[in-house]
C-alpha cells in the first residue's frame, strides 16, 4: 500500500467536507433540527441535477447558490406544511424530502446520461475521482483539484458565518423566547443556518453524495455533544472527531477497497459508539465506587 | 374588583390573545402600579404565561394592546427584562452559568458589538447578587432547580431593567432558593423596580405580593393584595371556567374571532 | 393510448405480477403507516428504511445469490437493530431523539454503501439485483416475490385486525393504555416489527431512501379526510393502492422511468390535493369558512343597525360610523340580504327591513343585551367596555348558549 499525492488530496477534501458540516451540525443537534438537516441533504438533489444539466458540472458560485435554493425550498415547504396545513412536524419532514428526492431520482434516471450524473454519485459521491479534475493556470501550472478549492471556499464561508453569527446562533439555540423578548428576530438566523446547510450539502455532493451528508453533519457533532461542557469546546471537539474519522475511514477504505464516503461514515458511527459506551462504562464504575463508599 | 392607577407601569386594554384559535386571554383591561411586586395568579391554563408573552410581544395580540411605561413595548425593551419558565429551555445545553448570565448583556450590546469590561463587571455583580458567583463555571446541567432559576435571575439582573417579568420563578425551587429569590425581589422593589411575577401557590402569595392580578382567561380582579385576597374572588378565580364561557370559546375556536365594529 | 389498454389487459404475466406487487405493497405500507403516524413516530420508519441496506447487502454477500428470503432476513435484522439503537441511545444519553434518528439512519446507510462497493468489486453481474433496492425497481419483482408479499400482506393485515383495538388505544394515549393493564411494551414491539417487515418488503418497490414516503404520505393524506381510524385505514390503503398502480403504469409506459419515485410523486400529489381541498381540515375550506363567517357577521350587523334605526335607539351619525356602506364588501352583503328578502331597497340608496329581517335583527339585539347583562353580572368589567365586547360575542351566541345565558341570569 503506497500513499501518493492523490491520497493527500482526497484526505484533504474529505476533511474539508467534514469540517464545515460538523460546525453547522453542532447547531443542528442543539436546535433539535437534525432531521431537517437530513431532509435538506436529500432535497438538494433536483437543484444539483439542474446545475449539472445546464452547466455541465462546471460549478461556479452562482450555480451553487441556485442549487442550494432547492434545499432551502424544502425547508420552506416543511414549514408551510407544518404551520399552514397543520400536519405534525415529523410527517411534514418526511413528505417534503421524499418528494424532492423522488423528483431528483426521476430526473437523474431519465436525463442523467446527458448530465454526467448517475445513481452511484447520489449514493456516495465520487471523492476518489477528485484528483482527476484539476485546475491549472494558463501556463500549465497545476493548482490541484478543482473540487478542493471549492470545498476550501465553502469551509471558509461557513467558518466566517459561524464566527460572525456565533452569539446569535448560540443564544437563539439556547433560549429562543428570551432572545425574542429583547427584540431580536430568530427566524432570520434559523433560515440563514438552513441556507448554509443547504449550500454545504450542495458543495459536498460531488464528494459524498446526497444521503451521507447527514452523517458528516450530525455524527461528530453528536459525539462531541456527549462530552463537551461548552459550546465552543463542543465545536472544537467535533472538528477533531471529524478529522480523526476521516483519517481512519479513508485508511479503511484503501485497506478494504470500498467506498470512501461510506467508510468514513461508518467510522464516524463507530467513533460515536466507542465514546458513548466508554462514557456509560465510566459512569457505571464511578457510580459503583460511590456505592462502595456509601456501604463503608 | 378592578382598581386602576395613575402613571401605570403597565396598561392593558381589551387585550385578547388566542392560542391555537382558542381564546387564552380574553378582553383584559387593567393598569398596574410602579415599584410593587405584582403577582399574577390563576389556575392552570388560565392564560398567565400567554399574558406575559403578549406583554413582551412574543405573541401578537388578536385584539387590543399593551403599553409598558406608557409606550409600545418595542420602544422600551431595554427597560424590561423577561424571565421565561425554567422548563422552557433544554438544560443539557453545553454552556455554563457565566455564559447564560452574560446573555443579558445582549439586550444592550446587540448581536455583534464586543462585550466590554463594564459589561463583564455587571454580569459578575449580578451573579454575586444571586449568590451564584462561585458556581460561575459550572455547567448548567449540573445545577439544581433553584440554582437554575437563580442563573436566570442573574441574566435578568444584568439587563439592568426597570420592569421584571417573571414566569413561575418559584416553581420546582428548594426552600433556600425561594427565600433568596424573594429577598432579591424585595431588594429590587426597594430600588423602585417593578416586578411582575406569575405564581400559583395561594398560601405564599399572601406574603410575597403587594398587588394581585387574578386571571381565569378573563380578568377576575386587579388591585392591592388586601382587597383582592378574599375568599369570594379567589374561589371565583379557581372555581373553574363558567360553562357558557367555555362553550363560546369552543365556538370561537371553530369559527374564528368576530370582527369588531370600530 | 395503445400501451395503456395493453397494460390494463394484463396479458403479460410480468405486468400482472409487477402491478399486483406494487398495489399490495402500497396498501401494506399505508396501513402500517397509519399507526406510526398516530403514534407520532413517523421518522423511525424512515430510519428503518435507510438502515435495511447493510442487511440486504450482507445477506447477499453471505449467500452470493439474490434470494428474496435471505435478503428479507438480512433487512429484518439490520432494521430491528437500528430501531433498537435509536431507543437505546436516547434512553442512555442526553442526545435527543432527533439527533439519534439522524445519526443511526446515516451511519447504517453509510455502512451499506461501503458494503455495496465491495459487492461491485466481487461480482459485477449480480449487482444489478441489489441496485433495485436503492431506488426501487418494480420490474425486478417476480412471481415468487409477489407470493411472499401476498402471504406477508395477509398475515400482517390479520395481525392488525386482531390487535386493532390495542393499537388504537396505544396510539391514542399510551399512558392510559398502560394504566388499564394493556401490554403496551409488547404491542409496541408488534407494531415496530410490522413496520420493519413492511419496510423490508417494500424497499424492492420504492427503494430504501423513498420507502418512508410509502408509510407517511398516504396516511397524512387520509388524515385530512377523516378523524376515524377505521376510515383512515381504508382511505390510506386506497391511496397506497392507487399510487402503486400509477407507478407501475408509468414505468411501463416509459422504460426509463423508475417505478418507486413515480409512486412517491403520485402519492405526494394526492397528499397535496388533500391538504388543499379536503373538507374541514383543508386549506381552502378553512379560507372559505373565514370568508363565510365574515359575511355572516356583516349581515347581522346590517340587520341589527337597521333594527336599531327603526326603534330610533341609535343616532344616524353613529350608524354611518358603523357602516362604511361605500365598501364593495358591504354592498355585496346588502345584495345578498336583498336576495334573501330580509331587507328592501328604498329610494335614495337606503334600506328598510322586511318582517323576516326585523325578526332576525331584534334577535341579534336581544343577544347583545343578554351578553351585556351576563358579563355585567359575572365579569368585572367596566361599563364602557361591556359594549365593545358584546359587539363581537353577539355573533357567536347560538340557541344553546342563549338558553344557558338566560338561565344563569
Amino acid at each position: 500500500m503506497s500513499m501518493g499525492i492523490d491520497d493527500i488530496w482526497i484526505f484533504a477534501c474529505a476533511c474539508l467536507v467534514a469540517i464545515p458540516c460538523t460546525i453547522l451540525g453542532c447547531f443542528l443537534v442543539l436546535r433539535n433540527m437534525s432531521m431537517i438537516g437530513d431532509a435538506i441533504g436529500h432535497a438538494v438533489l433536483p437543484g444539483i441535477f439542474c446545475a449539472y444539466y445546464f452547466y455541465h458540472s462546471k460549478a461556479t458560485f452562482p450555480v451553487l447558490i441556485g442549487a442550494s435554493l432547492s434545499g432551502l425550498a424544502a425547508t420552506f415547504l416543511i414549514q408551510w406544511i407544518h404551520k399552514k396545513v397543520k400536519l405534525q412536524s415529523d410527517a411534514s419532514i418526511g413528505i417534503s424530502y421524499t418528494l424532492f428526492f423522488a423528483i431528483g431520482v426521476i430526473l437523474v434516471s431519465a436525463f442523467g446520461a446527458q448530465a454526467d450524473i448517475d445513481q452511484d454519485c447520489i449514493l456516495h459521491g465520487e471523492i476518489a475521482q477528485i484528483p482527476l479534475d484539476t485546475l491549472s493556470l494558463n501556463d500549465g501550472f497545476s493548482l490541484g483539484p478543482r473540487q478542493f478549492w471549492m470545498l476550501l471556499g465553502n469551509t471558509l464561508l461557513v467558518v466566517a458565518f459561524c464566527l460572525l453569527g456565533y452569539r446569535a446562533l448560540w443564544s437563539t439555540s439556547f433560549d429562543e423566547h428570551f432572545i425574542k423578548s429583547i427584540g431580536i428576530g430568530v427566524l432570520f438566523w434559523q433560515f440563514s443556518l438552513m441556507g448554509m446547510v443547504s449550500l454545504t450539502s450542495v458543495v459536498s455532493f460531488e464528494s459524498v453524495g446526497a444521503i451521507l451528508v447527514i452523517v458528516f453533519l450530525v455524527g461528530p457533532a453528536s459525539t462531541a455533544y456527549l462530552i463537551a461542557k461548552q459550546l465552543n469546546k463542543m465545536i472544537w471537539w467535533s472538528i477533531l472527531f471529524a478529522i480523526h474519522a476521516c483519517f481512519w475511514g479513508y485508511l479503511a477504505a484503501i485497506l478494504f477497497d470500498g467506498s470512501i464516503a461510506g467508510s468514513i461514515a461508518t467510522t464516524m458511527g463507530i467513533q460515536f459508539f466507542v465514546v458513548f459506551f466508554f462514557l456509560k462504562w465510566a459512569q457505571n464504575s464511578s457510580n459503583k465506587s460511590l456505592d462502595l463508599q456509601d456501604y463503608e | 374588583m378592578i382598581e386602576n392607577v395613575k402613571d401605570p407601569s403597565l396598561e392593558a386594554h381589551n387585550l385578547t390573545v388566542f392560542y391555537q384559535k382558542r381564546p387564552a386571554i380574553w378582553n383584559l383591561d387593567f393598569t398596574l402600579p410602579k415599584g410593587k411586586i405584582i403577582g399574577i395568579m390563576g389556575p392552570n391554563g388560565s392564560g398567565k404565561s400567554t399574558l406575559l408573552k403578549s406583554i413582551m410581544g412574543i405573541l401578537k395580540p388578536n385584539d387590543g394592546w399593551v403599553k409598558v411605561f406608557q409606550r409600545k413595548i418595542d420602544d422600551v425593551r431595554f427597560k424590561v427584562s423577561y424571565v421565561p419558565q425554567r422548563q422552557s429551555i433544554d438544560w443539557d445545553f453545553p454552556t455554563n452559568v457565566f455564559e447564560v448570565a452574560k446573555m443579558g448583556r445582549i439586550s444592550s450590546k446587540g448581536l455583534f458589538k464586543r462585550f466590554t469590561k463594564t459589561d463583564l463587571e455587571i454580569v459578575k455583580e449580578s451573579l454575586h447578587r444571586v449568590n451564584m458567583y462561585d458556581m460561575r463555571n459550572r455547567q448548567i446541567s449540573e445545577l439544581s432547580g433553584g440554582q437554575q432559576q437563580r442563573t436566570f435571575l442573574a441574566r435578568a439582573l444584568s439587563q439592568e431593567a426597570d420592569l421584571f417579568i417573571m414566569d413561575e420563578p418559584f416553581a420546582g425551587v428548594d426552600a433556600a432558593s425561594e427565600k433568596a429569590i424573594i429577598g432579591l425581589l424585595n431588594e429590587l422593589k426597594s430600588k423602585g423596580k417593578t416586578l411582575l411575577v406569575v405564581h400559583h401557590d395561594l398560601h405564599s402569595a399572601k406574603n410575597y405580593f403587594d398587588w394581585l392580578v387574578l386571571l381565569n382567561t378573563r380578568l377576575v380582579g386587579s388591585g392591592p393584595l388586601e382587597k383582592l385576597y378574599t375568599d369570594e374572588l379567589l374561589s371565583e378565580t379557581y372555581g373553574g371556567t363558567l360553562t357558557s364561557l367555555s362553550k363560546i370559546a369552543t365556538k370561537i375556536e371553530k369559527q374564528g374571532l368576530p370582527i369588531r365594529h370600530k | 393510448m395503445e400501451k395503456i389498454t395493453e397494460f390494463f389487459s394484463f396479458s403479460d404475466t410480468t405486468i400482472l405480477t409487477v402491478t399486483l406487487g406494487s398495489i399490495l405493497l402500497g396498501i401494506l405500507g399505508s396501513v402500517v403507516g397509519v399507526f406510526t403516524y398516530l403514534r407520532k413516530r413517523v421518522l423511525i420508519g424512515d430510519v428503518i428504511a435507510h438502515s435495511v441496506l447493510p442487511g440486504l447487502v450482507l445477506g447477499f454477500l453471505v449467500l452470493n445469490e439474490k434470494s428474496f428470503i435471505v435478503l428479507l432476513i438480512g433487512a429484518l435484522i439490520s432494521g430491528g437493530l437500528s430501531s433498537f439503537l435509536v431507543d437505546y441511545i436516547t434512553h442512555h444519553s442526553k442526545l435527543k431523539t432527533d439527533a439519534a434518528l439522524a445519526l443511526v439512519l446515516g451511519v447504517f446507510f453509510g455502512f451499506g454503501t461501503f458494503l455495496l462497493t465491495k459487492l461491485q468489486g466481487h461480482s459485477g453481474a449480480s449487482q444489478a439485483g441489489i441496485d433495485a433496492y436503492l431506488f426501487g425497481q418494480a420490474a425486478a419483482i417476480d412471481l415468487f416475490d409477489v407470493q411472499v408479499i401476498g402471504v406477508c400482506c395477509v398475515l400482517l393485515l390479520l395481525t392488525l385486525l386482531i390487535f386493532f383495538r390495542g393499537f388504537n388505544i396505544l396510539s391514542f394515549d399510551e399512558q392510559f393504555a398502560y394504566s388499564i393493564g394493556m401490554p403496551t411494551q409488547w404491542l409496541k414491539f408488534v407494531l415496530t416489527s410490522m413496520t420493519i417487515i413492511t419496510v423490508a418488503l417494500g424497499v424492492q418497490l420504492v427503494g430504501v431512501v423513498l420507502m418512508s414516503a410509502l408509510l407517511i404520505t398516504p396516511t397524512s393524506a387520509a388524515r385530512f379526510w377523516t378523524s376515524k381510524v377505521k376510515i383512515m385505514l381504508l382511505l390510506a390503503a386506497l391511496f397506497g393502492a392507487f399510487g402503486g398502480l400509477s407507478g407501475a403504469l408509468i414505468s411501463y409506459l416509459n422504460y426509463r422511468m423508475p417505478t418507486g419515485p413515480w409512486i412517491v410523486i403520485v402519492l405526494s400529489f394526492l397528499a397535496f390535493l388533500s391538504f388543499v381541498f379536503a373538507p374541514k381540515k383543508g386549506v381552502l375550506f378553512r379560507l372559505f369558512s373565514n370568508v363565510f363567517f365574515k359575511i355572516k357577521i356583516q349581515k347581522e350587523n346590517i340587520l341589527k343597525d337597521l333594527f336599531l334605526l327603526e326603534n330610533e335607539t341609535i343616532e344616524i351619525e353613529e350608524l354611518q360610523e358603523h357602516q362604511p356602506s361605500q365598501s364593495v364588501f358591504n354592498r355585496w352583503v346588502q345584495r345578498i340580504l336583498v336576495y334573501e328578502k330580509k331587507i328592501k331597497k328604498m329610494e335614495n340608496r337606503r334600506f328598510t327591513l322586511t318582517a323576516l329581517g326585523r325578526a332576525q335583527g331584534s334577535k341579534i339585539f336581544e343577544r347583545h343585551k343578554l351578553w351585556e347583562k351576563y358579563i355585567g353580572k359575572y365579569m368585572h368589567l367596566m361599563r364602557d367596555h361591556v359594549h365593545t365586547d358584546a359587539e363581537g360575542i353577539e355573533h357567536i351566541i347560538d340557541e344553546e348558549i342563549e338558553r344557558d345565558l338566560k338561565s344563569s341570569i
